[in-house]
């Protein structure tokens, strides 16, 4: 009990560093959630089934361009836009535009001729992005079919409007299945930007306290003491677990007054709550390795900075990973920011609860845990060998 | 028999800081141990508390063989280091009641021990503040009701003195006499020689990791053949008459340096008669005369050669 009050005591005297984190989170947070989800008053209006947002640029103006437009109207959003690239690339950014195609100039002229290798469509995509990929596999299907229907006598007028009358019973459903209007709100994006608050206020708070209690000459006036080593163990594991759900109930509070309560009757908030538990454990777990290895102040708030940032930035927690080149991506999957980021997209983006959805939530949170662990192993090494040398 | 220590070495790679050191110290004693910075005092501490781990030898504490875990014995232990060990992020009060709580759990006797080692250590009016705004002295005495609050029977003061004001000191060294008029066995390290014959039952002097003379002060000054050094303020001194004087029976050694004539002389009678009658009768003027008693620098300095203090 007396190291479980300590640990309260010494957190109170970090009370500063531990406000400034939650405002910086909490303008970061709010600001760019607000700016970068979809959702908001008209949500009944987005209930339609308006999956891809894309934007089809006829620098041919023929037929094609019409076609093409009519038949990727239904059950997409056409944005329109003059062809500039830094508008594009913006809107792609923010996610206001999942595709952009842009038709050539003689491009229908070469396709009747059945020259359709010599000119391409154009594209600007978010690289490795689901929603455009899948757009992009829907092209090729079109332009196949397209090509088939021509070859086999139809004009390029009836092989279009041929394609339009296939088309519903086609494509539609299997889309609404993966995407829904979700996806991006407010919540989703609030959620993403956890981890930074739990890595930045999990390292200080733990970590500046581990720091006053391993400070040698405290340390040896404990060891000297009649208090069990496991007692003073229990009493520190104990004020931690505290700690952890405060920075959750914390993170809640300001969830339920943003979303008026709605969060609560959620169908995916005990899933929010499982990844956010997740990232908890992993963030404790770092506060009370940067405690054990730490000297002094200066190196826990460079590996605060440092880890913090570093996790959040290539984890995609503050840049999107669909952004990230392969390389990236790659080195990206080893972090557990990570898979807390694309966990929370795909709850996210959830509608309702499949087994293979909810085996895919298990194991990615799973996999969090799973570092925490490694984590949390490592510094019992350490704190146990550390004790050795003492002893 | 509350410590013994047998055989005790301790090696940091090459260098052997404590060499088969044996020590006994009984119930009731104020017990100092002796010794130059570096001759092992606490290295014999440290490894008597299991905060270091020992090569060869054997501890026992009230009987029983001390280990990191022998928490039954560390109740009744309490241990003030060289180094202040409080948090800097609590009061005075809550620091005290921090470190007593690690041995007492029940809450409303704590408070009473607390309280009694606030005022025992004289901090009643600094009980809310932090120990960032209390003077090197205040600070020590807050480090040592950290380590009494609790009442331990065995207390040990690892140089609890270093770079305190004359003033604090006194009220320190006042303060483990009394803890020990109150029953406590107290183990007392410094490598100042008038702190511990002030207070000291009984001395063991270390160097190099041995424990080189053990006894009262008495039986430690007995061990050597100095019998008292007496000085002489003297304007010039001839070398003639210097050299008379060291012919003079019990005189070991005579030096002139800076006015001041010291003379040894072993144990023997009318030493400082013989000294003056030589004085006068070779017409050498001479002012402040003084003798002193061996100390125990005299007696380290006889065992090892070397000054306490080098």
């Amino acid at each position: 009990m007396q190291v479980f009050n300590l640990f309260f005591k010494l957190l109170k005297s970090n009370k500063g560093i531990i406000i400034m984190y939650f405002a910086i989170f909490l303008t970061v947070a709010l600001v760019i959630s607000e700016s970068q989800s979809v959702d908001g008053n008209n949500d009944q209006e987005k209930m339609k089934e308006e999956i891809l947002k894309i934007t089809i640029i006829d620098e041919d103006k023929e037929t094609f361009g019409e076609g093409l437009t009519k038949y990727f109207s239904e059950g997409n959003k056409i944005i329109e836009m003059e062809y500039d690239e830094d508008a594009i690339l913006d809107k792609l950014y923010w996610r206001k535009l999942d595709y952009a195609l842009v038709i050539p100039k003689g491009f229908e002229k070469s396709l009747l001729d059945e020259d359709i290798d010599d000119m391409e469509l154009k594209c600007m995509k978010v690289p490795g992005y689901f929603d455009a990929s899948f757009f992009e596999s829907e092209l090729s299907t079109y332009t196949a079919k397209l090509k088939s229907l021509l070859q086999a006598g139809y004009s390029l007028e009836e092989a279009q409007q041929q394609l339009i009358d296939l088309q519903g019973e086609e494509i539609k459903v299997e889309v609404a299945n993966f995407i829904n209007e979700n996806q991006n709100d407010k919540t989703t994006m609030f959620m993403l930007y956890v981890p930074y608050l739990f890595i930045t206020l999990g390292m200080n708070g733990i970590g500046l306290i581990l720091l006053t209690f391993n400070s040698p000459l405290v340390k040896a006036r404990m060891e000297c003491s009649s208090t069990t080593m496991k007692e003073r163990m229990t009493g520190l594991i104990c004020g931690i677990v505290l700690y952890g759900v405060l920075l959750m109930v914390a993170v809640m509070v300001v969830v339920i007054i943003r979303s008026q309560g709605s969060i609560l009757t959620d169908v995916r908030l005990p899933y929010f709550l499982l990844n956010m538990f997740a990232m908890l454990l992993f963030s404790l777990s770092l506060g009370f390795f940067t405690g054990t290895i730490a000297k002094n102040q200066d190196v826990v708030s460079g590996l605060v900075n440092v880890l913090s940032l570093g996790l959040c930035f290539l984890g995609g927690v503050f840049v999107p990973y669909e952004f990230f080149g392969e390389g990236v991506l790659k080195v990206a999957k080893f972090v557990p920011t990570y898979w807390y980021a694309v966990t929370n997209m795909s709850i996210g983006a959830m509608t309702e609860m499949t087994p293979e959805f909810a085996k895919e939530i298990f194991w990615q949170t799973g996999l969090i845990a799973g570092y925490a662990l490694v984590i949390f192993a490592v510094t019992i090494v350490i704190v146990a060998n550390k004790r050795k040398k003492i002893a | 028999m509350v410590v013994k220590i047998e055989n005790l070495v301790k090696r940091y790679g090459d260098l052997v800081a404590l060499d088969h050191f044996n020590l006994e110290i009984e119930e009731g004693e104020v017990f100092g141990l002796l010794g130059p910075n570096g001759s092992g005092k606490s290295t014999t501490i440290n490894c008597l508390l299991s905060l270091l781990e020992y090569d060869k030898g054997t501890i026992e504490v009230f009987g029983k063989e001390m280990t990191p875990t022998s928490y039954e014995s560390k109740k009744n232990i309490g241990v003030i280091m060289q180094n202040v060990a409080v948090f800097d992020e609590l009061t005075v009060y809550e620091n005290i009641d921090y470190f007593c709580g690690l041995y007492i759990k029940d809450k409303n006797e704590r408070k009473k021990l607390v309280e009694e080692a606030i005022e025992f250590v004289e901090l009643q009016d600094y009980r809310k503040f932090r120990p960032k705004k209390l003077s090197g002295g205040l600070l020590r005495r807050l480090n040592i009701a950290c380590g009494i609050a609790h009442k331990p029977k065995l207390i040990i003061l690892d140089e609890p003195t270093v770079a305190v004001d004359p003033q604090s000191r006194n009220k320190i060294l006042e303060g483990i006499q009394k803890l020990n008029e109150e029953g406590a066995t107290v183990i007392y390290t410094s490598h100042y020689m008038e702190e511990v014959e002030q207070i000291c039952t009984r001395i063991a002097i270390m160097d190099k990791g041995k424990n080189i003379a053990l006894g009262t002060k008495d039986e430690l000054k007995s061990m050597i053949d100095l019998g008292e050094t007496i000085s002489v303020e003297i304007l010039e001194l001839p070398e003639a008459v210097k050299e008379e004087i060291a012919k003079l029976p019990h005189v070991m050694n005579v030096t002139y340096e800076n006015h001041l004539l010291k003379v040894k002389f072993s144990k023997g009678k009318h030493n400082l008669i013989r000294l003056l009658d030589v004085l006068k009768e070779k017409e050498v003027g001479f002012g402040g005369v003084h003798s002193e008693l061996p100390t125990l620098n005299d007696v380290f300095l006889e065992i090892t050669g070397k000054e306490l203090r080098d």
